[in-house]
């Protein structure tokens, strides 16, 4: 099953691996970002932040595609990572249902002008994409880390 | 739960918590900081350390995580731990003993936690270059 949709630009580091990890006891990590799966290093980087016990994939949007939907009825918990809001929405076109989600960080870039709690920085593309996730029924909140209290996203950009 | 204290010299450990929430998330309770600053007399130190375990002892137990084997900090803290049952005194204290101890602490024994901080506290130092780069 998927235990958690999340996004988060860092991926695999601290709060993912000592935070969601043992609180939801997830069996494995995926990672779905085309750019990530082409670029050896930072796919080292990942296993080596990634805890031990825990599996690791990390695979394009179109492997993911297929991937997902049997990761979803399978009994090993697994939690999803994106990179960005378009990995969400280029799964969603593929037929990927995706039932709720977590913004766990979006940081700061140019044009990245509205900002949400500490880690969460918005600009009018990704509100336009937080919109359209939430208008094809995805429950969407901003987390950090489980024992934050969870932000109503789709309220802050209202 | 099992509680803490970080006892470090100067604002190291008051930092090193604030870091560590930001990873793991705040910690509401069982948790506290002594930072000794140069201009404390021992007896101060002592004194501070003294509360702090007083307000942290607990039957599930109390991990204080130290910044120097032989400094102050672990110099107090020693003698004061000798006789509480489920108490470790853990020094070379970092960010990932930090994160373990407070990702870990409802969920593990006060043994396992033990163990568990030391070993992610040793993995957490390591040449990355040569780990993670082909040459």
């Amino acid at each position: 099953m998927l235990i958690l949709y999340r996004v988060d630009d860092r991926l695999v580091h601290g709060q993912v691996a000592e935070g969601w990890v043992p609180h939801l006891k997830a069996d494995e990590l995926a990672v779905v970002s085309d750019e990530i799966a082409g670029d050896e290093l930072r796919r080292a980087i990942m296993r080596f932040a990634t805890p031990e016990g825990v599996d690791l994939k990390i695979m394009t949007v179109e492997e993911a595609a297929v991937y997902l939907p049997r990761a979803q009825v399978s009994a090993r918990k697994v939690l999803l990572l994106m990179p960005g809001l378009q990995e969400a929405i280029a799964l969603l076109d593929k037929g990927l249902k995706i039932p709720s989600l977590n913004i766990g960080g979006m940081h700061y870039s140019a044009g990245k002008n509205l900002s949400i709690g500490k880690a969460i920085f918005l600009s009018d593309q990704d509100c336009a994409a937080l919109k359209a996730l939430a208008g094809a029924g995805i429950a969407i909140e901003g987390r950090g880390v489980p024992s934050d209290s969870p932000i109503d996203l789709m309220a802050a950009i209202s | 739960m099992i509680n803490i204290i970080v006892i470090t010299h100067g604002e190291f450990g008051a930092y090193l918590i604030e870091a560590a929430e930001g990873i793991v998330g705040v910690q509401r309770e069982g948790l506290r900081n002594v930072s000794i600053s140069q201009r404390m007399t021992l007896e101060r130190v002592k004194e501070a350390v003294v509360a702090a375990i007083a307000d942290m002892r607990s039957p599930e137990g109390l991990i204080i995580l130290i910044d120097m084997p032989g400094g102050t900090p672990m110099n107090v803290a020693l003698p004061l731990a000798r006789d509480i049952e489920k108490c470790a005194v853990i020094c070379g204290v970092n960010i990932n003993m930090t994160t373990s101890a407070f990702a870990y602490r409802a969920s593990l024994d006060f043994e396992r936690l033990t163990a568990r901080i030391m070993e992610d506290g040793r993995k957490a130092i390591c040449e990355v270059k040569s780990l993670l780069m082909k040459k």
